[in-house]
């Protein structure tokens, strides 16, 4: 196969063309990632290794080496904090990911109000990522929150309150509370999983459904044979959005450190701990990646 | 098709279906107070616990919204118009080339895919916070600050819809191109009218991710215009007025207003979503 990019067309393999096609294809994607991703991250590094000074003509550099790292390196604080967050994040993955499959799997197929039990599922998404999130903070809790407790916002306050009325001791409402909170928390972290999912578990052809049932199979034998290995990729694409997206939330503990020192000034020191945070997450999106790619399974080949 | 419908009880479906009702109520909370607070009386407003039903539902908010907007140097319309252009022609940019990038990708074999389809993973992770000054300063040397652009133009690269409808291409039966491709059909014709069809579901989920981030953009960070300005800047001006709790109804009611564009394109996209589905199958 010719990979050359010789003349257009004439006189080449099909297979040369269409790589060229493919080429072309990717092309203004590329294009764009390079401006506004690849450059803005590696001056990024680049800015790790320098302490920054902001002047009238712009960024000044002045070269430190690993000095910022080494000081990472001896940040306490900073190390139990990405610690923590790295062991919190499995259990809630996990949850996550099976709490979006049941619920895909529940919403699925064709029948009246569909869509209306898809959006109550969806809808949180749509608030909890844009200003109205800071509006219904101050009118509903009558305080100015930091917006970045957005999802503990409508959680205990009005079911403590109900629940200590029916008389619950106070360690039972503890117990509640938490349970609620923690159920809260999920589902609206759970939304785009949940479309994901749905999109694929209903991309599934009913005609393997009804090959199984003529084969006898069972309920509980059609999950395991269709409808997990047919999502299985989907699944994979759900378990590193939500790696990520727990990452990358702005309630995350680390993350608030980053923004904490990205507001106080050390502009080279928070992307230091960027820098590493963002190797740690890739490790481990790697790692787990790597181990489930194994199992999923593709129709294609 | 009602699925399990073969060993499981009448009593568990309803079981699971009341479970799964009120989870859906709890997560549904906040929007209901959106709602609800948009027509509450001020004096309701402020009470503790804050009521879920409105007492006596008035539209005071609204009207009053309107006249706080009219004396706004900039009209609401032009927000409006704003928010609506930078939304369109973001979701449908990046629509167009997630999905055109994607099909090689997912399709394709070619000397460096593996690699740009790590990048892809790569950058989907990737937080604005690192690359918050080095973006301002590419987004500021092409002459994009102050001008709509600088929203629109990196929302066309937004990764996740890129991985997305890799991810869902991928699922594609290649015999079907194959077939597309025995026919004489371009590689274009194959993206156009074989590979887009079929996963429709998958860029239907694309806009609903695509619009509904790009809309929630106030493009504070590289517009300072306030005649090039999205409507959540409108309405955080609004919310933050130096007067906050005489305006705390105003504002209740311009959230309510902000979300119905992003809920609509997602009733909308979902409802034509399961409809298509049934003719993907292929016979092998």
């Amino acid at each position: 196969m010719s990979r050359k990019k010789s003349g257009v067309g004439r006189g080449m393999t099909f297979a040369a063309r269409r790589a060229i096609a493919g080429r072309l294809f990717l092309l203004p994607w590329i294009i764009g990632f390079v401006y506004f991703f690849l450059i803005p991250f590696i001056q990024g590094i680049v800015y790790t290794l320098n302490k920054l000074s902001f002047t009238a003509n712009g960024v000044a550099l002045d070269f430190v080496g690993f000095a910022n790292y080494k000081k990472l390196i001896s940040d306490l604080d900073f190390l139990k904090v990405l610690a923590n967050a790295l062991i919190e994040m499995f259990p809630r993955v996990i949850i996550i990911v099976f709490f979006s499959l049941f619920v895909a799997l529940i919403l699925r197929g064709e029948y009246r109000g569909r869509t209306l039990a898809r959006a109550v599922f969806f809808l949180p998404v749509i608030i909890s990522s844009g200003v109205v999130i800071t509006v219904l903070q101050e009118n509903v809790m009558g305080t100015n929150l930091s917006g970045k407790e957005s999802a503990y916002l409508f959680q205990a306050a009005s079911f403590e309150t109900l629940l200590s009325g029916i008389g619950l001791s106070d360690q039972m409402l503890a117990a509640f509370t938490d349970i609620i909170n923690r159920l809260f928390d999920l589902s609206w972290k759970s939304g785009v999983q949940i479309l994901l999912l749905l999109a694929a578990v209903n991309n599934i052809p009913r005609s393997h459904y009804e090959a199984a049932v003529i084969e006898g199979a069972t309920e509980w034998e059609k999950f395991w044979k269709i409808t997990f290995p047919t999502v299985s990729p989907t699944l994979l694409v759900t378990v590193i959005y939500t790696v990520i997206d727990s990452f990358t939330d702005y309630s995350n503990s680390v993350m608030r450190m980053i923004e904490e020192k990205l507001g106080l000034g050390y502009y080279e020191y928070s992307s230091t701990m960027a820098f590493v945070y963002f190797l740690c997450v890739l490790v481990i999106i790697g790692v787990v990646g790597g181990l489930i790619s194994r199992k999923v399974f593709y129709q294609s080949e | 098709m009602l699925k399990k419908k073969l060993n499981r009880s009448i009593g568990g479906t309803i079981a699971l279906f009341v479970l799964l009702a009120l989870v859906g109520l709890y997560t549904s909370l906040p929007l209901f107070y959106t709602v609800s607070n948009a027509f509450k009386p001020l004096d309701q407003l402020y009470k503790f616990p804050p009521p879920l039903f409105v007492a006596n539902p008035t539209t005071d908010n609204f009207i009053e919204l309107i006249q706080l907007c009219s004396e706004y140097r900039i009209p609401l319309s032009r927000y409006i118009v704003n928010s609506v252009f930078v939304s369109v022609v973001s979701t449908l940019g990046n629509l167009a080339l997630a999905s055109m990038a994607a099909y090689p990708l997912a399709k394709h074999t070619f000397p460096g895919k593996k690699l740009i389809q790590k990048m892809v993973v790569m950058s989907l992770l990737f937080t604005s916070v690192v690359t918050y000054i080095p973006q301002y300063v590419v987004i500021a040397k092409m002459g994009l600050l102050n001008t709509q652009w600088s929203v629109i133009l990196p929302m066309f690269m937004m990764p996740l819809g890129l991985y997305l409808m890799q991810n869902f291409i991928m699922l594609l039966n290649d015999s079907m191109l194959e077939a597309a491709r025995i026919d004489g059909a371009g590689e274009f014709r194959i993206y156009a009218s074989v590979v887009m069809p079929n996963c429709k579901p998958a860029w239907l989920t694309l806009i609903i991710f695509a619009f509904q981030q790009v809309w929630n953009n106030n493009g504070n960070l590289y517009i300072y215009k306030e005649a090039q300005k999205m409507l959540p800047a409108l309405l955080s001006s609004v919310a933050a007025g130096s007067s906050s709790v005489a305006r705390a109804g105003v504002s209740a009611a311009a959230s309510l207003l902000i979300l119905i564009p992003p809920a609509l394109i997602f009733l909308l996209s979902q409802s034509s979503v399961v409809e298509t589905m049934s003719t993907s199958g292929m016979k092998d």
